[in-house]
């Protein structure tokens, strides 16, 4: 069992204000067991505020819960489950890990919305509700985990935009069912659910800082894409997406004709967007071979300019590092409780097993303390503009 | 954007419009306002838009809003044409200004939420909604139709056919044209795109003037204009009166926020007017119109423009960067090579302040078109800036080395101008890497170093980066601040070298040469310094300071014995102060201060500073022989030696480079080649100075070729005025009672040595 429990005290001239954030890991194949003892080693105080749940879809997750919320009783819970989970000492599968944060320097509201994939937007907007009034804590972020397979995230966000407003941080990740595709699973006090979205409004006395980076390189020519409708590229410079694409990045000749093979060569060379405000990332999630238009997951604006990338093991480290400093600057010179890692799928590929261990590594090494995360099919991190949905990112949230 | 006029119903056009223009704009605040309220927002907590922000949108003028939370932001705004007064705004975090194409773009949404809206609202209003109904379906069908025939990229001239036949459909008009302004002739407007017209008038229509017509009105106006009375209108078309065209109407296109020309509709029928819905609809044709135009240009011009020179056409420095980078990540996983050579036109800047700016500009496109042809298709080539020229090549040191050649030999032919031939050679310098450990930004700076170590060697134009030159660097940039105010300190100091008549060793006169006692480096040469002063324009001041001290000098070894009036003085002249006119002056004003008379000054240009512009050359060497100041091709053969050249300078000698000298004793050709040039000389009346004569044997035999000068450490060391003094009252004292012209019974000693012994000295002197 790994236990990591960091706890800060500061105090205030009326009354002592702490905050507190520990990690507990769990590697045990009984469900309930696993739960318990995962709980147990995350609850690190007293007054505790939100426990987050990351959990392998292999566990029996009622069983888990129950395990769980008997060592944290009624601290309100949120959770998903993942395709790999990541705590401290590294990444692993089959497991569960388990967030706890109190002490009278946070706030939390969680909420939950079903029926999410009918009504994407609302849904972001509900949750979005829970969202309170807490003038002594001024740092708020809302934390959302969402069902990726459940249509447009983007959406989801957007309506949780429509209501936290520009000044409130949105983080998060969609949620995994270890790369079935088939359903993934959220965590909402006891309850085990499906297409739904879950939500908690984190407020702290102390900053919150967020990091977002992708870590892949252009490849070539940027291209102009002449020919888009949403998240579908149907021309580059052009010419159809999709022998832009193969052509450009010339990949084995079983992804020139399978559309299952091309998703897999394009899980390591996604697009990479210009914006204004620097490049997001878009996964090819599938091609159109009679159409040649490629499937993104996002959308990718007519007009915009954009680059074949790919990634290697220095690139991807490389923001893992930035993402860490980004997150940590945000902070104003306080060291970190510990930090949430929303990490993609993706990313796992390119870096492989050994790269995943030293990926973790790094971001323990540079906050010196817990860390907690998963492996998602999508990842939330809104910090300027309306956009808060990204592909193939790292996206770091450090509690001070 | 067809979301928006797609839409069910005003609220969510209105939702629809404003989540565009935010996204697109990146922003992260907007409203729509009808008056004071808010009919939507995004980005306030909870949708509630703060009074604060609502005043702050409201008012025309604000351009920044503190938003709480976010900061100060940056507002953009723009009114829908509605009846009642409604704006679309949006807010963005931080103070950068939007820019122009992102106010097109909010116009744009503006505009379709404008259309949708008025279309809702007219359509409410209007009894006969049936009809309505079914226009607004055409409408937005049309619409949808124009948008995808944007979106796939048509050419432009089939979507404006396409918006103008929706016109003539849309609107029951018999007649609908596209008129853009002729950006050759900014006073005249082409019909692009037509419908209703018979060939023949069309073609006859095809220009016009901007102010005729309904058309042109709605150009310079800039609004929609409307013509009831179309054959009474004073800007009626005569061709179109004859087809009894009875009202016109016509709306504004524009790129991005620009007018650029109109759409125009006309009708026969006199009884139904065009009402405000028919307004809309032509408002809404002209801004697809407009957008098609927008975007067929940003298509054009956006690769163009941001990642390449407009000039010459080639990759820019951020393209070229960013290709080296890429580079470098591949040579890292393949251990590859990449090679970097950074090509400087020598003497580029000469050529544009002689020639003008529109004559460096040809020799850069000339130079482009040079580089490409040298190329691999792999091999990048690049205009940093300036002369500044670069290549990214796949490659290892035997490769670069083969492509620097193959660009120095490109680059030797003459650049043709209009009027003349200019010629600039090329310096390149080379950086390489193995296996990517290099940076793109360290490999240019490496190769740029190796290039300026290229451009002040002698070598073959071309020099590759060692760790040593960076030292190197650093020490010329010391030695160019060291070399500011080095008159002014008094460390520069001309030693004079004899030249003397070979047939009776007497001395006629006495080449200048600068030395510089470096406080640090002590006495250091002309080669070390003169090509560091050229490049950085000191040369036109030390040159003044040259020529002044040698005519000063001249003229006071004159008055110190009068047999020394003859005694010439020689000064160097280099490429640049040849290219620079105000050397006429120059000179002139050192001979009128010295008091020198100009026949005995003598300026001495190499071949290679008159190539650089044979024709500015030529002129400039004229002007300095009207004067009266004598001229001499320096290091004669080294360069062109071309005859027909020398046969169009106005100068008066050749000085023969010590290159011939060296092996005349060994080599009966070399003694041959030099005894061609002593004759063709005597042909073209030219004085010969040989240079380089270093022992007795050269002195004598090259003495045997005819009437010839020489100059060389056999004959006398550069040496110090002081020291001069002496070597010429002993040189006049020998030939004392030899006539100018006669030759002296007894061959004279030499007496030039740079130290002279008592021995050497006649007794007056001695004492």
């Amino acid at each position: 069992m790994q236990t990591d429990v960091l706890r800060s005290d500061a105090a205030s001239t009326v009354t002592a204000v702490t905050r507190w954030f520990g990690v507990g890991r769990s590697g045990l194949a009984d469900s309930e067991l696993a739960g318990a003892e995962a709980g147990a080693a995350a609850l690190s105080g007293e007054d505790g505020k939100l426990v987050v749940v990351f959990a392998s879809p292999s566990h029996d997750l009622p069983a888990l819960v129950s395990g769980i919320r008997s060592r944290t009783a009624d601290i309100p819970l949120i959770g998903c489950s993942t395709a790999g989970e990541i705590a401290t000492d590294g990444p692993g599968d089959a497991g569960v890990v388990v967030v706890a944060l109190g002490g009278s320097g946070f706030v939390a509201r969680t909420a939950m919305a079903r029926g999410v994939s009918a009504r994407l937007r609302d849904a972001g907007a509900e949750v979005a509700a829970c969202a309170d009034e807490a003038p002594d804590h001024p740092h708020h972020a809302l934390l959302l985990l969402s069902d990726g397979l459940a249509g447009d995230q983007t959406e989801v966000v957007r309506g949780a935009y429509s209501v936290m407003g520009g000044a409130t941080p949105l983080v998060g990740g969609c949620a995994g069912d270890d790369l079935l595709m088939q359903s993934t699973k959220q965590l909402f006090d006891g309850e085990v659910l499906e297409d739904t979205v879950v939500a908690a409004w984190l407020a702290s006395d102390a900053p919150l800082g967020i990091g977002v980076q992708h870590g892949w390189s252009r490849v070539g020519e940027p291209m102009l894409v002449t020919g888009s409708a949403g998240s579908k590229v149907l021309t580059l410079d052009d010419q159809p997406a999709l022998d832009v694409y193969l052509e450009r990045l010339n990949p084995p000749a079983e992804a020139h004709r399978s559309a299952s093979d091309l998703t897999k060569f394009a899980l390591t060379h996604p697009l990479g967007l210009s914006r204004r405000s620097g490049e997001e990332v878009r996964f090819i999630a599938g091609a159109d071979f009679d159409e040649r238009s490629l499937n993104c997951i996002a959308a990718v604006p007519q007009g915009a300019l954009v680059w074949m990338m790919e990634g290697d093991l220095d690139s991807v480290l490389a923001a893992t590092d930035a993402a860490c400093r980004e997150a940590l600057d945000a902070l104003g010179g306080r060291a970190p409780l510990g930090v949430l890692t929303f990490d993609c799928i993706a990313r796992r590929a390119v870096l492989g097993e050994p790269g995943i261990k030293r990926e973790i590594d790094r971001i323990a090494g540079h906050t010196n303390g817990p860390v907690a995360g998963f492996y998602t099919y999508g990842e939330i991190a809104r910090t300027h503009g309306v956009n808060g949905f990204h592909n193939q990112t790292l996206v770091v949230l450090a509690v001070a | 954007m067809a979301a928006i006029t797609a839409a069910p119903d005003e609220a969510s056009a209105v939702r629809r419009a404003l989540d565009w223009a935010t996204e697109a704009l990146e922003a992260e605040i907007g409203i729509v306002l009808e008056g004071s309220v808010a009919l939507a927002s995004i980005g306030f907590p909870r949708g509630e838009v703060p009074p604060t922000a609502l005043a702050a949108a409201m008012s025309e003028t604000s351009e920044l809003l503190d938003i709480g939370g976010l900061g100060l932001c940056r507002l953009a705004s723009t009114r829908l044409e509605l009846d009642s007064a409604v704006d679309l705004v949006v807010a963005r975090a931080g103070t950068d200004a939007f820019s122009r194409e992102e106010v097109g773009l909010l116009r744009a949404a503006a505009r379709s939420l404008t259309m949708t809206l008025r279309l809702f609202r007219t359509l409410s209003a209007e009894r006969t909604l049936r009809a309505n109904l079914q226009k607004r379906q055409e409408l937005l069908e049309r619409l949808s139709v124009i948008q995808r025939a944007i979106t796939r990229r048509l050419p432009l001239a089939d979507v404006l056919n396409t918006i103008t036949q929706g016109a003539v459909d849309l609107l029951d008009a018999e007649v609908a044209a596209v008129r853009l302004v002729d950006p050759q002739a900014p006073g005249e407007v082409v019909m692009v795109a037509q419908q209703g017209l018979t060939a023949a008038v069309a073609e006859a229509m095809k220009r016009s003037a901007v102010g005729e017509g309904a058309h042109g009105r709605a150009i310079t106006e800039d609004g929609l204009v409307m013509v009831e009375d179309y054959s009474q209108a004073p800007v009626a078309m005569s061709q179109l009166v004859e087809m009894k065209l009875a009202r016109a109407m016509a709306a504004p296109v524009r790129d991005g926020d620009r007018v650029t020309g109109s759409i125009v509709v006309a009708t026969a029928r006199g009884d139904l007017g065009f009402g405000a819905l028919e307004q809309e609809m032509l408002s809404a044709l002209a801004e697809h119109a407009s957008l098609a135009i927008t975007d067929a240009k940003r298509v054009e011009h956006i690769r163009e423009l941001a990642f390449h020179d407009e000039l010459t056409g080639l990759p820019n420095r951020g393209l070229f960067m960013e290709r080296l980078a890429q580079a470098l990540t591949r040579a890292r996983r393949r251990r590859g090579h990449v090679a970097v050579l950074f090509l400087d036109l020598d003497r580029f800047k000469t050529i544009n302040d002689s020639l003008g700016h529109t004559a460096g500009d040809q020799v850069l496109v000339t130079v482009g078109e040079r580089l490409r042809r040298c190329l691999r298709e792999e091999d990048t080539a690049s205009r940093l800036g300036g002369d500044e020229f670069a290549i990214l090549a796949h490659c290892d040191r035997a490769g670069a080395v083969q492509i620097a050649r193959r660009v120095l030999s490109a680059m030797e032919p003459a650049f043709i101008l209009d009027t003349r031939e200019v010629l600039a050679t090329t310096s390149i310098g080379i950086a390489l890497d193995r296996g990517g450990r290099a940076d793109a930004g360290g490999m240019l700076r490496d190769a740029d170093t190796a290039m300026y170590r290229a451009k002040l060697g002698r070598g073959e134009g071309f020099v590759v980066f060692e760790p040593s030159m960076h030292a190197a660097a650093v020490a010329r940039m010391d030695l160019e601040a060291d070399l500011r105010g080095a008159v002014a300190r008094g460390e520069m100091e001309l030693a004079y070298q004899p030249i003397i008549d070979l047939s009776d060793l007497r001395i006629l006169g006495v080449e200048a040469l600068i030395r510089w006692h470096h406080p640090r480096r002590g006495v250091m040469s002309p080669l070390q310094f003169i090509a560091l002063a050229e490049e950085t324009g000191q040369i036109a001041a030390l040159g003044r300071w040259i020529t002044q001290e040698a005519c000063t000098q001249a003229r006071r070894w004159k008055r110190l014995d009068p047999s020394l009036k003859d005694l010439t003085v020689s000064v160097n002249v280099s490429p640049r102060q040849l290219q620079d006119s105000r050397i006429v002056s120059d000179v002139a004003a050192a001979l009128e201060t010295a008091g020198l008379e100009p026949a005995h000054l003598v300026l001495e240009i190499t071949e290679g500073a008159v190539m650089v512009d044979v024709e500015t050359a030529i002129q400039r060497l004229h002007a300095l022989r009207a004067l009266g100041v004598s001229l001499a091709v320096d290091d004669f053969g080294t360069g062109h030696s071309s005859l027909a050249l020398l046969r169009r300078l106005p100068v008066n000698t050749i000085k023969v480079d010590k290159l011939f000298v060296d092996t005349i004793a060994l080599d009966p050709t070399a003694a041959s080649f030099l005894e061609t040039i002593v004759r063709m000389a005597e042909i073209l009346s030219l004085q010969v100075v040989v240079e380089g004569i270093e022992t007795a044997e050269q002195a004598t035999l090259i003495a045997s070729f005819g009437s010839v000068l020489g100059q060389g450490y056999q004959l006398g060391r550069p040496m110090a005025a002081s020291v001069m003094d002496a070597v010429l009252s002993a040189n006049v004292l020998a030939h004392r009672g030899t006539g100018r012209s006669g030759r002296a019974r007894s061959r004279p000693r030499l007496v030039t040595r740079a130290a002279p012994t008592l021995e050497d000295l006649p007794a007056p002197l001695a004492g």
